[in-house]
């Protein structure tokens, strides 16, 4: 498509206004299908056993402790903590040691605490669901992108390709 | 395995306070303690999904805290293809503002066939701009158009609903448009690739 903004859609043109058909478009898709893709937007109700958007709630997640976790090895699927949401698939990522002070999580937390061991993935595009936070100096941090649980991992924007999720807050499909 | 067709930017955009950002949350009621997201404002999101047995990524920019310089970066409209613009049902300004908004879009997106959504938040509120205007200056600008609150959450899966469903009937707008697996992060800087569709 050209970006010739010349050609934009005149938006003053009263001749090819459009109908009520463009204004609201045919939902040819089915309703399940569009309730899979309300769900996966706006979170949906991820504890509720209904959920199949991500097929994850009857799914069984385990925690860190109960995986392999060995330096270099690939990951099994990784989910959020608290609402279930997928946040990447098997084998897309690297077990890494590193070093990053991270706030709090969940109540019963220290408010802070140094974390350093991260599974590795080289694009914000490998996750199948991710929340992205403001900058904090160098720095944005990650975030379930259906509930926001968060920090569970972070990203050095001067490394675009580097982005980590905190081995142990999050959990695994067994 | 669903087979993947593409990766879809869309940008949330309107003046500040208006809702823009909670547009993109949605708290999981009874499990969240507010003051540790709180910590964190999260304007960035990668979001999978189904459509007739595809898989679709969408990466949902949210301009908060941008739209203070007023007018954002060209790279932000850069190969989007849909775009939420967002008003305030409660103040008249930021409906008297779109038009702004509206030429920003028409000056820098990229793909011309961008789907363009325009969403009259805050209904929960004192309403200051009617239903019947929002429709009719979205029939005018050819614009899909809803209301919303997103404190009840009323209407706001449907923005997203219509807004993905339309995109994906309109495949000229996404079919060649996923080669790249790239996101340039930090959008201020000059380092977006052409070819990139979501940075």
């Amino acid at each position: 498509m050209s970006s010739n903004t010349e050609q934009q859609p005149s938006s003053d043109s009263t001749e090819q206004l459009p109908t009520d058909n463009d204004i609201i478009p045919q939902q040819q898709l089915t309703a399940e299908q569009l309730r899979e893709i309300q769900k996966l937007l706006m979170g949906g109700t991820p504890i509720s056993s209904e959920n199949n958007a991500n097929q994850s709630a009857n799914l069984p997640l385990v925690g860190c402790e109960s995986v392999e976790c060995e330096m270099g090895s690939k990951n099994k699927q990784i989910h959020c903590p608290r609402c279930r949401s997928k946040i990447c698939l098997a084998d897309t990522a690297v077990l890494v040691e590193s070093e990053m002070k991270m706030s709090r999580y969940k109540v019963d937390a220290p408010e802070h605490e140094i974390v350093t061991r991260f599974w590795l993935l080289n694009s914000l595009m490998a996750f199948e669901n991710i929340g992205v936070s403001h900058l904090v100096e160098n720095i944005k941090f990650l975030s379930c992108a259906d509930c926001e649980v968060g920090p569970i991992g972070w990203h050095d924007i001067t490394d675009k390709t580097r982005f980590y999720i905190a081995a142990q807050r999050v959990r695994y499909l067994e | 395995m669903s087979s993947h067709i593409g990766t879809f930017k869309i940008l949330i955009i309107g003046d500040s306070g208006i809702g823009k950002s909670s547009l993109m949350m949605r708290f999981v009621d009874g499990m969240f303690d507010p003051e540790i997201s709180a910590t964190i404002g999260v304007d960035f999101k990668v979001k999978t999904l189904n459509v007739e047995g595809n898989n679709v990524k969408l990466a949902i920019w949210d301009t908060a805290g941008q739209e203070k310089f007023r007018t954002l970066t060209p790279s932000y409209y850069r190969g989007a293809h849909g775009v939420i613009l967002v008003y305030d049902t409660s103040v008249r300004q930021t409906f008297a503002n779109l038009d702004t908004w509206r030429q920003e879009i028409d000056t820098y997106i990229t793909k011309q066939n961008a789907v363009r959504m325009l969403v009259g938040n805050k209904i929960d509120k004192t309403r200051d701009v009617q239903r019947e205007e929002g429709e009719r200056y979205a029939r005018t600008h050819k614009m899909l158009f809803i209301e919303s609150s997103a404190k009840t959450e009323e209407g706001v899966q449907d923005a997203f609903e219509e807004l993905v469903t339309k995109i994906v009937q309109t495949p000229e707008l996404w079919d060649a448009s996923y080669q790249s697996d790239r996101v340039d992060l930090n959008r201020g800087g000059g380092a977006a690739g052409g070819a990139c569709s979501y940075c």
